[in-house]
């Protein structure tokens, strides 16, 4: 499998933590990458789409907390989940090899 | 545009004119996000309402950069610059072979002013019906996806 995109993979990264509708996207993806990853809508939705075309993400009924239930809920599908995990595990091979170079190695102390 | 109260509220003016950009995307991508987009352009403004005045052109500026790929990106998915690029290259080929044709094989009759009319007046009514046919075309593709939407 091609790696993903990082729009597609912050917002799958998004979606595991449970349903949310797209400004939830976009606030949980600033969360995880404390501000640094700001997706735009555009970018959120035009995501979604082909995502929900090949079945990894699916629309929802939304929480039932959900403060405003006329947004639209996404949430991820089984095989969202598992196209996440094999890119989490297709990083961190990525990440041992670059610690085996000495790239990015945390300095020892002492 | 409802709020997180459930409540009906007023748009800001920067929603409103991102909700009328977005009919510079494909119909159907607008027909199926451009509510939320908007409404999520405009929560985003009123959050970064506190920011000040930097914090609010940069949002502005990303969202305008991500309107401008999303219609570019959006188009190419629905496949019409292809079939666009296609059909100029189409019709090019077929204007060089036509002038081709006429350059080498010149009219039998020395071409009279009475007959430089009746070109002019062929060329006009070609044109005319294709620009009727292609809004025949373009109406019947446009109408496809709500259609699709109605029988569901």
């Amino acid at each position: 499998m091609p790696a993903l995109t990082p729009a597609v993979l912050h917002i799958l990264l998004a979606l595991a933590g449970g349903e949310l509708h797209g400004y939830g996207i976009l606030k949980e993806v600033m969360r995880h990458t404390d501000g640094a990853v700001r997706l735009g809508p555009g970018t959120i939705y035009g995501t979604l789409q082909r995502l929900m075309e090949s079945g990894w993400v699916e629309e929802s009924d939304g929480p039932a907390t959900a403060v405003d239930e006329r947004r639209r809920h996404y949430r991820l599908t089984r095989s969202g989940r598992q196209a996440l995990e094999a890119e989490v595990r297709r990083m961190e091979g990525l990440v041992r090899t670059a610690r085996a170079q000495r790239i990015g190695a945390r300095p020892s102390r002492g | 545009m409802t709020g997180h109260t459930g409540r009906p509220r007023p748009r800001g003016i920067g929603a409103r004119v991102y909700g009328a950009a977005l009919f510079l995307c494909p119909p159907a991508f607008r027909r199926e996000f451009s509510t939320e987009m908007t409404r999520d352009v405009d929560d985003a403004a009123e959050d970064m309402r506190s920011g000040g005045g930097a914090a609010a052109l940069l949002l502005w500026i990303g969202i305008a950069a991500d309107l401008a790929a999303t219609v570019v990106v959006q188009w190419l998915r629905t496949g019409w610059p292809v079939l666009a690029a296609f059909s100029l290259a189409g019709a090019i080929a077929a204007t060089r072979v036509a002038a081709n044709m006429l350059l080498h094989e010149p009219l039998p009759v020395p071409a009279s002013a009475h007959d430089r009319d009746l070109m002019t007046l062929l060329l006009l009514t070609g044109t005319v019906l294709l620009v009727i046919v292609a809004t025949i075309v373009f109406t019947f593709w446009f109408a496809r996806p709500v259609a699709r939407r109605r029988r569901r």
